[in-house]
């Protein structure tokens, strides 16, 4: 049996090592016995498991599968709901069709909430109008393996960064793939990531790099340099350069900090990333383009208008793939060849674009920069704000010159610093709602758990895969006003935390807890709405509302357990057994709210606890 | 290092730069004019607009509008240089909108068919563009660019700086610090905590509005933000509820709420616990207020997209693109800005600013067809606005900016353009001299004296000038611009009689 000081312990580990974390699940983090034992014998554990099953990923593990799922199934009912004889000329039904977004978040969502959960959720197997049987939930979303890796592929989302708000919006599929590729090199080497990362059709749209020519100055045609410079300044080795030994920026004699790279250096990378295609043309209703054929090979050079040669047109699956028109430069290119520099990178004339990419992306993870560039940003995602110059330097020697990752993040959640009084951050909004959510084990009857997330997003302004631009929703310095500023710290979720969202946070943690119908207030769609097919029925499937489970908290709601009951919900969602303002709930429920509904007095201790930043700054209490 | 200046030379040049410039005055050419509207004043040292009611509003079009496609040359040559240089991604003459004007060098000039409103409003006077503007340390031209011997921007050409120059106004750092929340710092020096801030945005929190003291208060569309457990449940918000039912939601309504405030009133030593309990603390107060003071305020709705789904490209009559939420929401926030201007007085704000920041400009691909729906709502919400400012009688201390990241290469990269530097901003206002372009229009001509290369070109006006000028007009004294726009007298004389630009 755990003891108080180690179930403690587990919690605030979840918080920087899950989605959130239920009482069973920091328990049994708390209790675990294998390797080491408990944190880290678990932590282990996590670390190796794997996403492959014979050595291909389990197709059951995969974003890609469950949103391709729920996507089919929607498209199914629309065709249906239409009467369309499936060519889709009928006017609405091919945009109704396509797999848009919310499909996305739907899948990323059910997964999120699924994970971790055997002991409460079960499959429902459904069938849908036209006969094809799915499973709700398969056994790889529900068990007890990669909850840690789920974590880790949402943090790396925020330094690798595409975004739905951007045409990817009406490619979930692509979306969801570029996630598995997150998710299954979670714990692998950060250069092979960064690389599958870079031939993602979904990158090559965001960063747009996708369809991008070698330089041909007789039409003013010059390569696109948008990802050469954003995978330097935000992929890798960021814009200052930092000292080899220490990872501390460095100052010139005048206090100014140098440059890594200047515009000459994006001019020769942009060279690498030159005669990029998608691999084929790919579109779910092939009739509407004019002349292609499906699945039929793209050159940059064959009369087809660019437009057609990217979302929704092709296929935003398989990585993109040189083009054979030499349109890719492959004269030699340097890079950092100027004075002051120690670190060059050159990549030899004659290569193809794979080698090109490999030379590059090898080159730019094992510029000295890159492990400390790379280790505080993840260590500001999981743990703190302000590590300090050794937690970096702990992390950034593990993480080492070809990104080990998996070494990388166990220093990470490993080191003294990880736990400590002086680490913490304010938990970005996503979090603090998934963590809510996961605590108290949300469920329905569909078993479909497709929430579609645009209230978190709208309200909050924080979402996956959604930030308003490639440099993520925060800029890296970002201090508020007042003490934090005055601390010389940074604390840049705070930066999601205005007079708008402050108020907008309370009142959906109210909305969530407190729905007329006891049922959670997030949207979950299911169905189309014949006939605005994009309307999905939201509000009469009383079969997919979500809903609390508080079986086991409202055993504690009377007033001789209510110190027990406060206890344990400020254990689970603040990792203290004991809450700052205990006297303040107690009083508010025994003077003005009773003990006769039971429900109201559950939803009234976690309420009250969410508002406090006891909930919302994690950290060692 | 062939484009680079390191910072040590820059410090070094930069010296001997404000040198040569001191006195040059502003921008070239002879659009530049003297500061009639207030001749009289700006020789004394006091500038009379520090105490007049005075509203700036600005609009990031964020991403980097290829704006050499928002204003077109239309005389024969320059409009067959323009169809040269721009290839694939040229608009047909005949589609511009006509504009009544010609510059010193004889050009005349067509506005993209999207914007039809905008064409009228600078028609009528009520609207100008500024050319070739953008960052610049000091005065740049191609020989000193190429010979590395001028203090250029940082991060020339990169989004996330560029945008930041744009709202800071001091291109040789990264800071954080806003030139309107230098204004704010100003004008709400000694503010009271339950003052709502005088710099209001319709896009969270950003660099513009944030101060060394104050900063920005978030609004939406639809006004401040306020906390549900407060709002007083009745039969209309609660119509399924019985009347028990009601009565027992506010009764546990009110403890919520009354337990909430307790835990707002806690004292707190951790600065992020503190930090976090005070943003929130404000945000409520300030919502009562400001819910309060706007609430009996309704211009029409001027421009409604509701309906709209769809936008067809002038050019091309098969091609239509999709409204995205952005976009329909763009002409109500100017609509809720009016409201909140409207309201200044019992706000207690003699000074505003309002910010909105339009994402999606970024069109490295898909230009014509994107930018030609983003410019029509950009056209929407600016003639929408300012109807709305006629209806309330408010036009008068109120001055749109709308301005970008950068210009766009003038070449094509197959499909759109990449990031460029200088490029054509919009003001709009009765105090604006409208019908007019000042600085200098660019010859669009590859390779010319200010194209750097792929027809990126050099800014003839820095937007120092221009938001010095704006500066000078919300009430700031001219001998302390350089307080708020640190390199302004690289460009301009603070002793002289005339304003940077003259178009106001």
């Amino acid at each position: 049996m755990a003891t108080t000081a180690q179930l403690e312990e587990a919690s605030l580990f979840l918080m920087q090592a899950s989605m959130g974390a239920n009482y069973a699940l920091i328990e049994a983090v708390a209790d675990y016995t294998g390797g080491a034992g408990g944190i880290e014998g678990w932590l282990d554990d996590q670390l190796s498991h794997s996403v492959a099953n014979t050595g291909t990923i389990n197709t059951d593990d995969t974003f890609y599968n469950r949103v391709n799922e729920i996507w089919k199934d929607f498209k199914t009912q629309a065709i249906n709901a239409s009467n369309d004889d499936g060519t889709g000329n009928k006017i609405g039904i091919g945009n109704a069709t396509l797999p848009y977004n919310f499909y996305w978040r739907m899948g990323w969502w059910h997964r999120t909430l699924a994970k971790a959960r055997n002991a409460t959720l079960t499959n429902k197997n459904y069938t849908n109008a036209n006969g094809d049987s799915f499973d709700t939930v398969n056994p790889k979303e529900l068990d007890n393996e990669n909850i840690l890796r789920h974590r880790i592929a949402q943090a790396l989302s925020e330094i690798l960064v595409i975004s739905d708000k951007s045409i990817l919006e009406l490619d979930a599929l692509g979306m969801a793939d570029f996630y598995d590729i997150l998710y299954e090199g979670a714990f692998g080497n950060y250069t092979d990531l960064l690389k599958k990362v870079s031939l993602h059709p979904t990158m090559g749209v965001f960063l747009t790099h996708l369809n991008n020519k070698k330089e041909d100055s007789a039409n003013n045609i010059h390569p696109d340099e948008n990802y050469a410079r954003e995978i330097m300044q935000l992929f890798t080795i960021g814009l200052n350069e930092l000292n080899p030994t220490t990872g501390v920026e460095i100052q010139d004699a005048s206090g100014n900090y140098i440059p890594t790279y200047n515009n000459d250096d994006i001019k020769e990378l942009a060279k690498v990333f030159t005669g990029i295609r998608a691999d084929s043309y790919n579109y779910v209703w092939p009739t509407r383009v004019p002349g292609f054929t499906q699945d039929s090979q793209i050159l940059l050079n064959d009369g087809v208008p660019k437009n057609y040669k990217t979302i929704p047109f092709i296929n935003m699956i398989k990585p993109m793939k040189e083009d054979s028109q030499s349109q890719h430069d492959t004269t030699r290119k340097e890079l950092f060849n100027h004075s002051g520099k120690t670190y060059t990178l050159t990549i030899n004339a004659g290569g193809n674009l794979d080698a090109d990419i490999t030379a590059a992306v090898n080159g730019l993870v094992a510029h000295p920069n890159t492990k400390y560039f790379i280790a505080k940003k993840l260590i500001q995602q999981l743990v703190t704000s302000n590590p300090s110059q050794a937690y970096v330097k702990a992390v950034a020697d593990e993480f080492g010159s070809t990104g080990d990752l998996k070494k990388a993040i166990r220093k990470i959640l490993t080191h003294n610093d990880a736990r400590n009084t002086t680490s913490k951050k304010l938990k970005a909004p996503l979090f603090r709602i998934t963590q809510l959510l996961r605590a108290f084990n949300v469920n329905n009857t569909s078993k479909k758990l497709w929430v579609r997330g645009d209230m978190v997003d709208s309200k909050l302004q924080h979402h996956v895969l959604s930030s308003p631009t490639v440099f993520n929703f925060y800029l890296p310095n970002f201090a508020p006003h007042g003490q934090i500023e005055n601390e010389n710290q940074v604390a840049q979720e705070f930066q999601l935390h205005n007079s708008a969202t402050s108020i907008g946070y309370t009142n959906m943690m109210y909305d969530l807890l407190f729905t007329p119908d006891e049922k959670i207030s997030l949207i979950v769609s299911t169905l189309i709405d014949n006939p605005n097919f994009f309307k999905t029925k939201d509000s009469t499937e009383a079969d997919d509302k979500l809903a609390f489970d508080f079986t086991a908290e409202e055993a504690l709601a009377n007033s001789t357990d209510i110190d027990t009951l406060i206890n344990r919900i400020s254990l689970i969602l603040t990792g203290k057994n004991s809450s700052d303002i205990a006297g303040e709930i107690k009083n508010t429920i025994n003077t003005k709210i009773g003990y006769a509904n039971k429900k109201w007095v559950v939803q009234t201790v976690i309420f009250l606890i969410v508002c406090t930043p006891q909930f919302t700054i994690q950290r060692k209490r | 290092m062939k484009n680079l200046l390191s910072r040590r030379s820059f410090i070094k040049l930069s010296f001997f730069a404000t040198l040569a410039l001191a006195g040059c005055g502003g921008s070239t050419g002879s659009s530049k004019k003297k500061d009639t509207s207030s001749d009289d004043t700006t020789k004394s040292t006091t500038n009379p607009n520090i105490n007049k009611d005075k509203a700036l509003v600005y609009l990031i079009l964020n991403g980097g509008n290829d704006s050499f496609n928002m204003l077109v040359p239309t005389n024969t040559s320059s409009f067959s240089q323009y169809e040269t240089t721009r290839s694939n991604l040229k608009l047909n003459k005949a589609d511009l909108k006509p504009l009544n004007f010609t510059d010193k060098n004889s050009k005349t000039f067509g506005l993209h068919p999207s914007m039809p409103k905008t064409a009228t409003l600078f028609n009528n006077k009520k609207l100008a563009f500024i050319a070739n503007t953008g960052p610049l340390i000091e005065k740049t031209t191609k020989a000193k660019y190429l010979a590395n011997n001028v203090a250029i921007p940082l991060g020339l050409m990169s989004h996330a700086d560029q945008v930041k120059h744009w709202q800071t106004l001091d291109a040789s750092k990264r800071t954080n610090i806003g030139l309107f929340g230098r204004f704010a710092d100003t004008f709400q020096k000694d503010k009271d905590d339950s003052q709502i801030s005088m710099n209001l945005s319709l896009s969270g929190t950003n660099i513009l509005q944030n101060g060394e003291k104050s900063t920005e208060y978030s609004i939406t569309k639809d006004g401040s933000i306020g906390l549900k457990v407060k709002e007083t449940i009745t039969a209309s918000s609660h119509p399924t509820y019985t009347p028990a039912q009601r009565t027992g939601l506010q009764n546990l309504n009110n403890a919520l709420l009354g337990a909430f405030n307790n835990i707002l009133d806690k004292s707190y030593s951790d600065s992020f616990e503190k930090t976090f309990i005070d943003i929130e603390k404000n945000a409520q107060s300030h919502h009562e207020i400001f819910k309060a003071k706007t609430a009996s305020i309704n211009p029409n709705t001027f421009v409604d997209y509701s309906a709209k789904t769809t936008h067809t490209n002038a050019q091309n009559s098969n091609a239509t693109t999709k409204y995205s939420s952005t976009d329909k929401n763009i002409s109500e926030q100017f609509k809720m800005i009016a409201k909140a201007i409207k309201a200044s007085d019992s706000l207690n704000m003699k000074k505003q600013t309002f910010f909105i920041n339009y994402f999606g400009w970024d069109h490295h691909d898909e230009l014509t067809n994107n930018q030609s729906r983003m410019l029509s709502v950009v056209d929407d919400a600016l003639d929408g606005f300012q109807k709305a400012l006629n209806q309330l009688g408010i036009a008068d201390k109120v001055i749109t900016v709308v301005g970008s990241d950068f210009g766009r290469t003038l070449t094509s990269n197959g499909n759109g353009t990449d990031h460029g530097w200088g490029g054509n901003m919009i003001v709009m206002g009765n105090d604006v001299k409208g019908g007019k372009i000042y600085g200098e229009y660019p010859s669009l001509a590859l390779n010319s004296d200010l194209d750097i290369g792929g027809g990126v070109l050099i800014p003839t006006t820095s937007n120092d000038e221009v938001f010095a000028e704006l500066a000078y007009w919300f009430g700031i004294e001219k001998n302390k611009l350089n307080e708020y726009i640190p390199n302004i007298k690289n460009f301009y004389d603070l002793n002289s009689q005339d304003l940077p630009i003259g178009f106001i």
